[in-house]
């Protein structure tokens, strides 16, 4: 009965997520613009750059732990906070990972452009004008940080109600042993929501490694691509749809990665 | 318990044949593309002609959804195995559908058409898709900037690259805020017939030689091309951050003015807030330079069906009539020889008219399967030039190099 109950999901599953994945992996060893087929073996594999896989290794390495610390620092500022203001700070960071990726993005765009915002200001203080994401760290950096404002909604979220978890005889029991301030935290909460960071990061280190909306709209150049845009675009713009796949192999195989290494820090 | 069985049979065998008549009253036809987008009366009306001569057919319309210069819906019907019965778009999309492996063969009265116009759509003499009107462009000028700046522009419609490089100086000494000579754009492929005009100005007519076996851009005159990117970036004549533009920016910066001298399509300037009027390319030795078209093609799919295929044939036919493209080539060049030039023609449309006239065409192999992998090159290549990390030898070579590699 049991399986039978689970059946349509697992079917639905099946469908939508097996095959499509299955799919992709027999087309990453093809040569296909949809209309004429060819088996390539690795060679879909070979003409992969490294560029977008350094690229999307780094802003998995620069935006995970910071959204994790800052995400943690502001759920732990709140844990003794009164009701209403942390209703209010709850909402208020929860905002941008409620907007769309691609209109946060856009809106971006506007700050960063070459006549926008940032720069108008740059100009006031009487700088010169920046060229965003016209090379490798003038990309990453901004879009790490947009990554980060994104990202740390969801983090504040799950930190709150791990924190608010912690029973608070184990704090007292903490004062009586002598801890007090922040080492608490350190001694007491930390310990106790140990799983709860392990799932942040890895569910922060996954959404970074299939980035795509950011990049799309503000920084489609190779110094700056992802492995999630590298495959849109050799796919979409080239036509090539065997590369595309085994792009997307690349980055099903760096996920798959992550949920392991997670699995046996365990 | 016989009779009842027999008359179960006798019920079902009806009901089935009733169903397969009602089916048979109506063919879906998908098209995908300009149709449903623009609400053109030229289309609506092809559609209701082609109606009218087969009245059980019904059309399912679609959009085009451009993302980055290429057409994602086609692309999703094609690849679920739905692709649709006519797709009709700009050509540098449409174009690669239109080969033996996808197009139906269109067995037409060839003679009304500009030879040279089917001959893009044609493999082993036999022609699979076909082209309707010509929005073609030429070089738009910015008479406010030009003025201010203190040009006088030639009274005829051609010029020189000296001619216009010294333009492009007295703009940049006029120093009007905001305001650049002229503009190029490095990140997308999308609009790239903009920019690829240039190349016509030294003196290719074509990107490609001998069937599109070879291409030209490996030649001296693209060498100069890639040195004349590097002169207008080098000495100020374009937005300084121009590497980082997409097509987007172009296009805006053009009609807010900002722009003083750029390759455009007339009907673009349709609402634009200044004075203008429209040249010929400048050119080495000031002679007249060809136009780019960015045109559309109808491409219908193949099927075994003779009174689909017939449909099908219809419709793509009617997308290019004399009463079709009577109406469209007011804001573009007809591609048959039966079509009046338009008494109202949109302003600049006659020089542009003039340029293909004296040169034709310039070929940047839009027909071509391997189109959209091609065109995804040239802005990878001129966004490093712009940004100063190649040199122009690199660039060209680099450019011709990679056009190679994905057409041989």
């Amino acid at each position: 009965m049991a399986y039978a109950m689970i059946a349509p999901v697992m079917l639905a599953a099946v469908l939508f997520r097996g095959v499509p994945v299955v799919a992709a992996v027999v087309l990453s060893f093809v040569k296909t613009d949809l209309m004429s087929w060819q088996w390539v073996g690795l060679s879909n594999y070979r003409a992969i750059v490294a560029g977008p896989i350094v690229n999307t290794l780094l802003y998995v390495a620069i935006s995970t732990p910071l959204a994790v610390l800052i995400s943690l620092r502001i759920a732990l500022s709140l844990k003794w906070a009164a009701e209403g203001e942390r209703h209010a700070v709850r909402l208020l960071i929860y905002i941008p990972a409620l907007v769309s990726g691609i209109i946060m993005a856009s809106i971006w765009r506007y700050i960063f452009h070459y006549d926008g915002g940032i720069n108008a200001l740059v100009l006031r203080l009487g700088g010169e004008r920046v060229s965003f994401f016209s090379t490798r760290w003038s990309a990453i950096l901004p879009i790490s940080m947009i990554d980060i404002i994104g990202r740390i909604g969801l983090g504040v979220i799950l930190f709150l109600a791990a924190v608010k978890g912690v029973p608070d005889e184990c704090y007292d029991a903490a004062r009586v042993e002598g801890a007090h301030g922040r080492w608490l935290h350190w001694l007491v909460t930390i310990p106790m929501i140990r799983e709860t960071i392990a799932l942040v990061t890895l569910l922060s280190a996954l959404s970074t490694a299939q980035m795509f909306d950011i990049i799309y709209a503000l920084a489609p150049y190779p110094h700056a691509q992802t492995v999630g845009y590298a495959m849109y675009h050799e796919a979409f713009l080239y036509g090539k749809f065997g590369t595309g796949s085994a792009y997307a192999v690349v980055m099903l195989a760096m996920c798959a990665g992550l949920v392991v290494a997670r699995r046996l820090a365990r | 318990m016989k009779r009842l069985l027999m008359g179960t049979m006798a019920l079902l065998i009806a009901t089935g044949a009733w169903a397969a008549g009602a089916q048979e009253q109506t063919m879906t036809i998908t098209i995908v593309g300009f149709v449903p987008t623009t609400g053109a009366t030229a289309y609506d009306a092809a559609l209701a002609k082609v109606k009218a001569q087969y009245p059980f057919v019904e059309y399912d319309l679609y959009g085009i959804d451009i993302l980055t210069g290429v057409d994602v819906t086609t692309l999703a019907l094609v690849a679920s195995g739905n692709a649709p019965d006519v797709y009709v778009d700009f050509v540098g999309r449409a174009g690669k559908y239109a080969n033996p492996g996808y197009a139906l063969e269109l067995k037409i009265d060839e003679s009304p058409w500009i030879q040279s116009q089917l001959d893009l759509f044609r493999t082993d003499g036999k022609l699979y898709g076909l082209p309707g009107t010509v929005p073609a462009q030429g070089l738009a000028v910015n008479l406010d900037i030009i003025e201010a700046a203190g040009v006088t522009l030639p009274e005829g419609i051609t010029w020189t690259i000296d001619e216009f490089l010294a333009a492009c100086e007295a703009v940049k000494e006029a120093g009007i805020p905001d305001v650049y000579a002229t503009g190029l754009f490095g990140t997308n492929p999308s609009g790239d017939y903009l920019w690829q005009h240039w190349f016509g100005s030294f003196g290719l007519p074509t990107l490609y030689a001998d069937g599109y076996k070879r291409t030209l851009a490996g030649g001296p005159e693209a060498l100069e091309t890639w040195r004349f990117f590097d002169t207008l970036k080098r000495s100020g004549y374009i937005h300084p951050n121009a590497a980082m533009w997409n097509d987007d920016d172009y296009w805006g910066a053009a009609l807010e003015g900002k722009i003083g001298m750029f390759p455009f399509r007339p009907d673009w300037l349709k609402d634009a807030p200044f004075r203008w009027r429209m040249m010929s390319m400048p050119s080495v030795d000031g002679s007249i330079v060809g136009s780019i078209g960015a045109g559309s093609v109808s491409v219908g799919a193949k099927t075994k069906d003779p009174l689909r295929a017939a449909v099908i044939t219809a419709i793509i036919e009617a997308f290019s009539d004399v009463e079709f493209q009577t109406v469209t080539s007011k804001t573009a060049i007809a591609t048959r020889t039966d079509v009046p030039a338009p008494a109202e023609w949109f302003p600049g449309f006659d020089v542009v008219y003039e340029c293909i006239q004296a040169e034709g065409m310039l070929d940047v192999g839009y027909s071509q399967r391997w189109y959209g992998e091609v065109r995804a090159v040239g802005p990878e290549v001129l966004h490093r030039l712009l940004k100063g990390e190649t040199t122009p030898a690199q660039a060209h070579r680099e450019y011709a190099e990679r056009i190679e590699g994905i057409i041989r």
